[in-house]
């Protein structure tokens, strides 16, 4: 008898007493009893990471997220900002650069130039960042109130910020099916960009296209909306927070009050989820995303899973996973430095009602929002 | 054998190697596998413990001798003189005496622990080896608890590459 050969019940409960979920995998690299043993209890899957403005990361393998001792720093400089973009973690070096890191593979993807404040963009600062192909990355960039478009090439020297009118106040973008769609925080329209090059070869927005109308929405001025796709389908979720009703409590330091953190589960945030039929130019509201689908919505990136076979006993579908309003906007100056609390919660659209999912306490990092982490399903090697 | 003092109920414990244990009946109960047999009526004569030999179940036996009275299973007999805090002090120490033991032991207490179904000393005896995973590369785990690598080079590359987050 020896470790090699673990008896099941042995190693499903020396699995369960590890807290950390990267001592898991490490648990089922031993050999490959141990790696049936692991997939048994936890399998891999497609559920984010949770990286928190910290820089702490949660995973979340079953029924409960769990920390992850992860050191990305060793390979670069210390990160002046960090959050994610989908399935890279997007670092603002020191230098004013950004590198997209994978931290499933650690491996630098690409680098974009320093973005620089000019006549168009007064502050140079990335509210979110969308990786269209190797060659084109856009980007929401600028301060509160504009929030224009900026196209970079991985490489190249320079962003180019865009002054169309049309594209400002932008709220949230998403490459679906080969396309840049746009939402704006206060128009009504969806609207569809199509980037080309100019004669010089920079990349620049050709045409700009008014699709169809936003619906309208109830009491909340300007409530958050993500753009996500779902099996194929383009969806808008909608979230109102009704305890963060007031718009200054959001605007960084919100003239010197503090925010407070947690607030907005005192009373329930109300979700609607709408369909695109880009066809039939309308929104039509949607009580179900799917018995096996969730979603994970974030300024950074939104997107939905199949819940895996394995996690359904964990993991109900119609779910839609979210963190407090605060912490995704990041942390206003006056929480910096000090340790706050933080929510992630899951609205069930079934019920609908929503409960607290992880409750923290960190200590924000300025720069640092919270954000979604997608690994991508590598070719699952059979055990 | 020791004396037994009045009104408790004795239980004989077998080893496959012929040896017998005779222990107070809330002594092997803390084992939830003993207790089951025990309460099905299973246990007229002697329990038949299969596959700990006996040198680990008298191991198992001085563990559950030290912790019977603490888990309140008999009631009185926890030490009206002695603080709680105290006592369970002194517990950590004695458990930290007792898991003291080399690899191949601590590896059949763990089993025996899991077969028994004695939570406390499942706990303690996962311990050291949860330590080991959590504070240690794949090679010194595997080294440590003298596990045997049976996967392909090739299999324990794609491993590596699929998550290398988690092997920094």
């Amino acid at each position: 008898m020896s470790w090699s050969e673990l008896p099941e019940d042995l190693g499903d409960s020396i699995l369960r007493r590890l807290r950390r979920h990267d001592d898991r995998v490490c648990f089922g690299a031993v050999c490959r009893q141990w790696r049936s043993c692991a997939w048994r209890n936890s399998p891999p899957s497609l559920f984010p990471w949770l990286a928190l403005p910290d820089q702490t990361f949660y995973s979340l393998p079953d029924s409960a997220f769990r920390p992850l001792s992860l050191r990305l720093d060793f390979h670069r400089q210390v990160p002046h900002a960090q959050s994610s973009c989908g399935e890279w973690l997007a670092y603002e070096r020191i230098d004013g650069a950004y590198t997209l890191v994978s931290p499933f593979s650690v491996a630098t993807t690409m680098v974009l130039s320093r973005l620089s404040a000019g006549p168009a963009l007064s502050e140079p600062f990335v509210r979110k960042l969308v990786v269209c192909s190797p060659n084109l990355v856009v980007a929401v960039v600028g301060e509160e109130g504009i929030h224009k478009l900026a196209l970079c090439r991985p490489g190249a020297a320079s962003w180019v910020v865009i002054a169309h009118d049309q594209l400002r106040r932008v709220q949230d973008m998403i490459f679906y099916q080969g396309k840049l769609y746009i939402l704006q925080e206060t128009r009504d329209h969806l609207l569809s960009v199509s980037v080309g090059e100019d004669r010089t070869g920079e990349p620049t927005v050709t045409r700009v296209d008014r699709l169809m109308q936003v619906p309208t929405w109830g009491y909340i001025e300007s409530p958050l909306q993500y753009l996500l796709e779902s099996d194929g389908a383009l969806l808008m979720v909608r979230r109102e927070d009704p305890n963060t009703r007031d718009p200054l409590q959001f605007l960084g330091d919100g003239g010197g009050r503090l925010h407070k953190v947690g607030a907005g589960l005192e009373k329930p945030t109300e979700f609607t989820v709408f369909a695109a039929d880009l066809a039939g130019s309308r929104w039509t509201e949607v009580s179900s995303v799917g018995e096996v689908r969730v979603l994970f919505v974030g300024q950074w990136c939104s997107r939905a899973v199949r819940v895996p076979d394995q996690c359904k006993e964990y993991v109900a579908g119609d779910r839609i996973f979210f963190v407090d309003a605060h912490a995704a906007r990041g942390y206003a100056d006056p929480c910096y430095r000090k340790k706050v609390w933080f929510y992630c919660s899951v609205h069930d659209m079934g019920e609908p009602r929503s409960r607290t999912y992880l409750r923290i306490k960190v200590r924000p990092l300025k720069g640092f929002p919270v954000a979604w982490l997608f690994p991508r399903l590598e070719p699952v090697m059979n055990s | 054998m020791a004396t037994r003092e009045a009104g408790k109920k004795m239980i004989m414990l077998k080893s496959p190697d012929g040896m017998e244990f005779e222990v107070e009946e809330a002594v092997a109960m803390e084992s939830q596998t003993i207790r089951k047999m025990i309460e099905d009526d299973c246990a007229d004569t002697a329990i038949l413990i299969p596959n700990i030999n006996s040198k680990i179940l008298s191991r198992v036996i001085e563990y559950c001798n030290k912790h019977v009275p603490t888990t309140g299973a008999t009631g009185a007999a926890a030490s009206d003189t002695v603080a709680p805090a105290a006592l369970a002090e002194d517990l950590k120490i004695w458990d930290a005496e007792f898991i003291k033991v080399n690899r191949a032991t601590r590896f059949n207490l763990i089993q025996a622990a899991s077969y028994l179904n004695i939570k406390g000393l499942l706990d303690l005896t996962s311990q050291t080896t949860i330590d080991t995973i959590s504070d240690n590369s794949l090679e010194e785990i595997r080294s440590f608890l003298s596990t045997k690598n049976d996967y392909l080079p090739e299999e324990e590359q794609t491993i590596r590459r699929e998550n290398q987050w988690a092997f920094q």
